[in-house]
C-alpha cells in the first residue's frame, strides 16, 4: 500500500544500507527470519465476518502483541526482534487484525493481518511467551504524533487516555456482544506519567510450540460463553469498574477483575500444529 | 572592534529571533479586557486568524460525521451558549448519551474538560472522543480517519486553507490538524462581556441591585458557593496561561445516594467510571456559570430543568428519591462535598440570586459572527452529542 522507502528515498537507503552492514554481516549467523502465524476460532470452528461458526459472525477482531520470545529446548528464552514494516509492527509492537470490513464487520477495513514478522536466534523452539497489549511507557503517549501500528483510531482509547488492546466482537441473528481491552482505573499526570491499578495486559505462555511447524490459535469461545449472548440483557464489557459482563471474559483472559484478584491463566491462546 | 561588531551582531540576531518567537506566540488578537490573562495554548499549536478560521468551518461541517448529519455546532449551538437544550445528548446515528453537551464558552480556560475524566486537558485529544468514540457513537467517524483525510484534500476550501493555516508542514492534510484547527477556533470562543463583568469594571448600573445582593449571597459563607464555582470563571477547574499551581476539582453534589451507599445510576458514576476508586463515585466537575442562564437542563443528566430547581437542590443540600430504581437521600451521601450542607433561602433572597445568575450571561458571545456557522442555512441541526462514559 505505501511506496517502498527504497524508491522514496533511494540514497538515503543506501547510505542505511552501508552503514547497517558490519551489524548485518555479524548478525547473519545468528539472527533467522521467524514468521509467527495466528489463526482465528470459535471452539474448532473457524470464524469471520462472513462465516458463521455456531451461529455466530465476528464482528471485530484486532489486538495489540509485544514482549515475544521464543523458548528453546532447554527453557532459555529468545528475544524476538520484530521486524517493523510501517503498517502492522514497529521494533516494540504488532497488531493482529481479522476482520475485513465485510458481513457483519462495520467500520472495520480490508487489510488483514494474521501473522507476526521478524527474527530470532538459537532455536529449535518448544514454546512462546508474549504479552497482549500496549507496554506502558507507549500507552499514554498522544496518539496523534503516535505511527504505525499505534496510530489508527479503531484502536485509540481517547477516554481512556490510552489504547484498546484488544477489540472483539461477534454477532448472532438477535443479539452481539464486545469487549473492548484497555488499562483502566488510571490516575496521574496529563502528558506525564499515568499509572493504571487495572493494567489488564494479558501474558501468554504456550508450550510446544514451534514456529516452523505450529501456530497460535485464538479462540473467543471462552469469551462468547462469558457474553451470554441472546439472554436478553446487554452484556457488553469495556474493562469499566463494576462492569459485569467484565467478569466471565476477564476470567478467561486470565486477569483480575473487581473482588476477583486471582490472576488466573489465559484460556483463549493455544498452539496447534500447522496445516 | 570585532569583538563590539560580533557581539552586536549577536545581539541584532538575537532581538529579531525574539520578535519573530514573540510574533509567532501572540499572532493572534485575543479579544480579552486589559490586563485579563491570555488562556494556556499548546506549544505545538499556535492560534493564528486563519487556523481559527478553518476552525470554525470545520466545526460548522456535518461531512465531519458518519452519515454527514452532525458538526460539532449541532450539540454545541451558539445561541445556547455552545450546548444544546437536552438533558441527553444524541449522537449522529441515535445514540442517546448518559450526559448532557458542556458549554464550550472561556473553555480555553479549562484545567480538564468534559464532565469528569482527569485524564483529558488538551482540546486536540478531547475533540478525538466526539470524533471517534464508539461507547456511546457520537459523530461515528472511528476506523474512518482517511475520509476525512481526504475531505481536507478534495474541499475547495480546505484544500487552499490548510496548507495556509500549516504552512511549513510536509504534509499539511493530516487528521492532527484538523484537531489542530478545530482545537483553535474552540478555543478562541472566550467571553468576558457580562453585566457582571461590566460592574467589575466600574459600570454600577450594570447590574441591578437585586443581583448585587444576589452577588454577596454567592460569594457568601453562609451559601458555600464559591468553593467549587470560584474564580473568574465560576468553576474550581479553571487555569490560564500565567497559572503556577494547577486547579483541577471534582465533586460530588448529592443528586444521587442509591439505596444508601451513595452509588450512582451505573451509566453515570462520575471520575468513578475511570479511576475505579469508590471515593470518586458520582464525582463531577462543577461547569462554568458562565451564560448558565442560556444552558438549561443542568447537572451532568440533565436531571434538574431549571435554575430554580438548582437552587433548591443546593438548599436542601442534595436530592431525595423516594422510590424507583435510583430511590435514596443524595444529601446523605457518603461521598458528597463537604460543602453541600443546605441552607435557608427566603422568596426574596432566592430571587436575588437567580438574577445574579442571569447576569453572567454574555449576550455578545451567543450572537458574535466571529463563531457563527459560516455554511448557507445556518443551525437548523436538533440533535447532539454530548462527553459521555467509557467512549
Amino acid at each position: 500500500m505505501a511506496v517502498p522507502l527504497a524508491e522514496r528515498h533511494p540514497v538515503r537507503v543506501l547510505l542505511l544500507a552501508i552503514a547497517l552492514l558490519p551489524i548485518a554481516v555479524s548478525c547473519v549467523d545468528s539472527q533467522a527470519p521467524v514468521e509467527l502465524g495466528f489463526s482465528l476460532r470459535n471452539g474448532n470452528a473457524p470464524l469471520s465476518c462472513t462465516e458463521i461458526a455456531g451461529g455466530l459472525r465476528l464482528t471485530d477482531l484486532r489486538l495489540y502483541l509485544y514482549d515475544l520470545r521464543l523458548i528453546d529446548g532447554a527453557g532459555r528464552p529468545a528475544p524476538f526482534e520484530l521486524a517493523p514494516d510501517e503498517v502492522w509492527q514497529d521494533d516494540r509492537v504488532a497488531l493482529l487484525d481479522f476482520e475485513d470490513g465485510q458481513g457483519a464487520c462495520v467500520n472495520g477495513s480490508a487489510e488483514q493481518n494474521r501473522s507476526v514478522r521478524g527474527t530470532a536466534s538459537g532455536g529449535p523452539f518448544r514454546g512462546i511467551a508474549f504479552t497482549v497489549g500496549v507496554p506502558p511507557d507507549l500507552n499514554h503517549r498522544d496518539p496523534m504524533t503516535a505511527r504505525a501500528p499505534l496510530n489508527y483510531t479503531a484502536m485509540h482509547w481517547h477516554w481512556l487516555s490510552g489504547y484498546k488492546f484488544m477489540r472483539v466482537g461477534v454477532r448472532s441473528d438477535s443479539d452481539s456482544y464486545w469487549l473492548h481491552l484497555g488499562s483502566s482505573h488510571c490516575d496521574g499526570n496529563v502528558g506525564a506519567a499515568i499509572e493504571c491499578r487495572a493494567p489488564n495486559r494479558i501474558s501468554v505462555q504456550l508450550a510446544d510450540f514451534d514456529p516452523a511447524t505450529n501456530r497460535i490459535v485464538i479462540d473467543i469461545a471462552p469469551l462468547i460463553a462469558a457474553g451470554n449472548l441472546d439472554d436478553g440483557t446487554g452484556s457488553d464489557c469495556s474493562s469499566g469498574p463494576d462492569e459485569q459482563a467484565c467478569s466471565g471474559a476477564f476470567a478467561a483472559l486470565g486477569l483480575p477483575f473487581g473482588d476477583n484478584t486471582e490472576q488466573a491463566s489465559q484460556r483463549i491462546f493455544r498452539s496447534e500444529p500447522a496445516p | 572592534m570585532k569583538i563590539a561588531l560580533t557581539l552586536a551582531a549577536v545581539l541584532l540576531l538575537t532581538a529579531i529571533a525574539v520578535l519573530l518567537m514573540q510574533r509567532s506566540t501572540t499572532g493572534y488578537a485575543w479579544t480579552l479586557p486589559d490586563a485579563y490573562p491570555l488562556p494556556p495554548v499548546p506549544m505545538d499549536n499556535p492560534m493564528s486568524t486563519i487556523k481559527v478560521e478553518l476552525g470554525r468551518r470545520l466545526f460548522h461541517d456535518r461531512r465531519l460525521s458518519v452519515n454527514a448529519t452532525q458538526s460539532c455546532a449541532s450539540c454545541h449551538r451558539q445561541s445556547l451558549a455552545f450546548t444544546d437544550g437536552l438533558a441527553h445528548a444524541i449522537g449522529a446515528t441515535g445514540a442517546i448519551h448518559p450526559r448532557g453537551s458542556m458549554s464550550l464558552v472561556n473553555v480555553a480556560y479549562a484545567s480538564r474538560l468534559t464532565w469528569a475524566n482527569h485524564l483529558l486537558d488538551r482540546l486536540e485529544v478531547q475533540a478525538l472522543t466526539p470524533l471517534f468514540g464508539e461507547n456511546p457513537v457520537e459523530m461515528g467517524m472511528v476506523g474512518r480517519e482517511a475520509e476525512l483525510i481526504q475531505l481536507l484534500r478534495q474541499d475547495e476550501y480546505y484544500r487552499d486553507a490548510v496548507p495556509l493555516a500549516f504552512a511549513g508542514d510536509a504534509d499539511p492534510f493530516s487528521l492532527l490538524n484538523l484537531l489542530r484547527a478545530i482545537a483553535s477556533f474552540v478555543r478562541s470562543i472566550v467571553s468576558f462581556d457580562a453585566p457582571y463583568d461590566r460592574y467589575l469594571r466600574g459600570d454600577p448600573s450594570a447590574m441591578s441591585p437585586s443581583a448585587v445582593r444576589g452577588m454577596a449571597l454567592f460569594f457568601s459563607e453562609r451559601l458555600e458557593c464559591f468553593h467549587c464555582h470560584g474564580g473568574t470563571f465560576f468553576t474550581d477547574s479553571s487555569t490560564h496561561a500565567d497559572a503556577v499551581v494547577e486547579s483541577v476539582g471534582f465533586h460530588n453534589n448529592g443528586l444521587y445516594n442509591i439505596g444508601g451507599t451513595g452509588a450512582y445510576p451505573p451509566d453515570n458514576t462520575g471520575l468513578y467510571d475511570i479511576t475505579g476508586d469508590r471515593r470518586d463515585m458520582g464525582r463531577f466537575k462543577a461547569p462554568t456559570l458562565r451564560n448558565i442562564a442560556v444552558t438549561a437542563p443542568y447537572m451532568h443528566d440533565g436531571s434538574l430543568e431549571t435554575l430554580d430547581a438548582v437552587i433548591r437542590h443546593y438548599e436542601a443540600g442534595g436530592r431525595a428519591i423516594a422510590q424507583g430504581p435510583r430511590a435514596g437521600d443524595g444529601s446523605r451521601s457518603p461521598y458528597k462535598s463537604m460543602f453541600i450542607k443546605g441552607f435557608d433561602l427566603n422568596d426574596e433572597e432566592r430571587a436575588a440570586l437567580l438574577d445574579f445568575l442571569h447576569s453572567l450571561t454574555d449576550e455578545t458571545v451567543l450572537y458574535d459572527p466571529r463563531f457563527a456557522d459560516p455554511f448557507a442555512g445556518g443551525d437548523t441541526a436538533t440533535t447532539g452529542h454530548a462527553d459521555s462514559i467509557r467512549r
